[in-house]
């Protein structure tokens, strides 16, 4: 319970003007919305079985809720702050929506499948968040905003956000996490309004993803208040990304202006390309 | 055919050295079996061609008589299924079932049917499994089976475990199509393996696991499957209909089961299909609801009772 409130307190004040709409939304994610009617049936379950009543009494109920596999997830995600990014997580959500734990097979991969769900979830959610605050601000600002809006999202699991780094890293799950940091990134820019269609497609993508996963590591050491220390990281970041990105451009003038020289030079001797 | 013509000696020497009455009654039990079955119910060939038929290996019999058949089949092996199971797939049967109950992943607490688990190898792994990685004695198991010869190989292999005359493991005898003394929404997970395809009507199998399982409750099935990989196809039929008879027969004396059984793989349905059957039992099934073993000689098959 106690970790539960400190994080909220942290997701409220990361993110100042949407504070409060992210903590009700973390809490209750969109889908819950889609599903409002059997959320509210499994959590009249959930008090059931706490009461641990005759089975036969509970049975229609959990039947008529006919929970969806989402909807187990979405419970599983209330159980991490405390038991992580595990199948016991997902056990613990089956339980308390009145189902036996041995539910938590639907997802073989586990924490896995569980990181999996809610990486989707933040996916679905990012536009909702920005509704609206991306307006009169320029390219670097948006892009900043977004990555920031995205980072705030897991302050929620922020204690136990090494662990899904950790199972992130594992080879079988690479192919799923470098899938959803190429979505991450790729909405971010396109929520900034970036329609380019060149090689610079790639590397702002590029860059923005070295930007996020190392401000996310940083993020999980930061205990300074409101992660204030996070938001200073980004932008040094950010700084960064453009002086490399000035370096390239210089670099690439310079290498044009060699081949120019030693072209013009070989052209004085009478040689032609 | 060297492999062949090795073991047609093996089997001379065998036959010579063990001729006995006992091996003579039990060679060909099936047959009589179909015969006096064939004769009591009556001699004219257009009453029985009415009756609605199912498949006995590769055979048409009267859907009444299966039972019985699969009944004899069992009562000859039972004794040597456990041996015949490591003859026959080297030892891999055994992974096959560690595997299965390592995708189950029982919770503490959990009760389950290890439904036609006659000699007790997927209770004994399922208490084991619950003992080794929770330190949980509080799971149960119930063995039912259709065959008391099967049930009491499991009990005598229970007998010699810290299981015996527990709360934990129960043993009860009947047909899987009606499991009648067991109530609606009593169990948390339903498992069956290599069982499903002697049933004879598969689908009433499914939906009285469905009826047992609590709602949130799993189904999973063990079953020999077909194999896709053509080149391992062929080398699994000369394997299959070639070698296991001709096992069964040194082994356990009984050519004509092993024949059955591995004809009774070709005729069960594979895998996509039985996945759907399981689906329109009222299982959810998660992605193509099924893993294939070692190419598909056999397969997990899930169902979830939501």
């Amino acid at each position: 319970m106690m970790h539960r409130t400190r994080i909220a307190r942290q997701a409220n004040t990361l993110l100042s003007r949407h504070s409060s709409a992210l903590f009700v939304k973390t809490l209750i994610p969109p889908t819950a919305r889609a599903f409002t009617a059997s959320a509210f049936r499994s959590t009249d379950a959930s008090g059931q079985a706490s009461g641990a009543k005759d089975p036969k009494d509970e049975t229609p109920k959990a039947q008529s809720a006919k929970a969806t596999p989402e909807a187990i997830l979405k419970t599983a995600m209330t159980f991490v702050p405390e038991y992580g990014w595990t199948a016991t997580s997902i056990a613990k959500a089956a339980e308390s929506m009145g189902y036996p734990p041995i539910l938590h097979g639907m997802f073989p991969g586990g924490g896995a499948d569980l990181i999996d769900y809610f990486l989707q979830d933040c996916l679905n959610r990012l536009p909702l968040e920005l509704e609206g605050r991306m307006e009169g601000l320029n390219t670097a600002e948006k892009i900043k905003l977004g990555t920031l809006t995205r980072l705030g999202m897991i302050a929620p699991y922020i204690d136990r956000w090494p662990e899904a780094l950790a199972i992130m890293g594992q080879p079988s799950n690479v192919p799923m996490s470098l899938n959803h940091l190429a979505k991450i990134v790729d909405e971010i820019w396109h929520l900034a309004g970036d329609t380019s269609a060149d090689m610079n497609w790639y590397t702002k993508r590029a860059s923005l993803a070295g930007v996020y996963t190392t401000t996310e590591l940083y993020m999980t050491t930061d205990k300074t208040p409101n992660y204030q220390a996070t938001q200073k990281f980004l932008e040094r970041r950010f700084e960064d990304a453009a002086a490399v990105g000035d370096a390239t451009n210089h670099a690439l003038q310079l290498a044009e202006f060699g081949a120019k020289s030693v072209l013009g030079l070989l052209a004085s001797k009478g040689i032609r390309m | 055919m060297a492999s062949r013509t090795a073991l047609q000696h093996l089997m001379a020497r065998r036959s010579l050295a063990s001729l006995s009455p006992v091996r003579t009654a039990g060679f060909s039990t099936m047959t009589k079996v179909l015969h006096q079955q064939q004769a009591a119910s009556g001699s004219s060939d257009t009453q029985s061609s009415q009756k609605p038929e199912t498949h006995f290996g590769f055979q048409n019999v009267p859907e009444n008589m299966k039972e019985a058949l699969v009944k004899q089949v069992f009562a000859n092996v039972a004794s040597k299924y456990d041996v015949m199971n490591d003859v026959m797939s080297g030892g891999v049967h055994r992974l096959w079932k560690d595997h299965f109950i390592r995708t189950l992943a029982p919770t503490p607490g959990t009760k389950l049917l290890d439904v036609a688990g006659g000699t007790g190898d997927i209770a004994m792994r399922f208490l084991d499994f619950c003992k080794e990685t929770h330190g949980d004695n509080s799971a149960q198991v119930t063995v039912f089976d259709i065959n008391p010869n099967m049930l009491e190989v499991g009990k005598e292999r229970f007998a010699k475990t810290p299981y015996h005359n527990t709360s934990q493991v129960s043993f009860m005898e009947g047909n899987a199509e009606n499991l009648e003394h067991i109530p609606d929404n009593s169990m948390d997970a339903y498992t069956i393996a290599f069982g499903i395809r002697n049933c004879t009507h598969v689908d009433r199998v499914l939906t009285e696991a469905y009826r047992v399982l609590k709602p949130g409750g799993r189904f999973m099935c063990l079953e020999f499957s077909k194999v896709e990989n053509p080149v391992v196809s062929k080398a699994y039929d000369m394997f299959s209909f070639d070698v296991i008879p001709t096992m069964g027969q040194i082994i356990a004396n009984d050519r004509d089961s092993y024949q059955y059984l591995v004809e009774s793989i070709r005729k069960f349905p594979p895998q996509k299909e039985f996945a759907k059957m399981i689906k329109d039992a009222g299982f959810t099934v998660m992605g193509q609801g099924y893993e294939d073993l070692t190419f598909g000689i056999a397969a997990i098959h899930s169902g979830f009772k939501l």
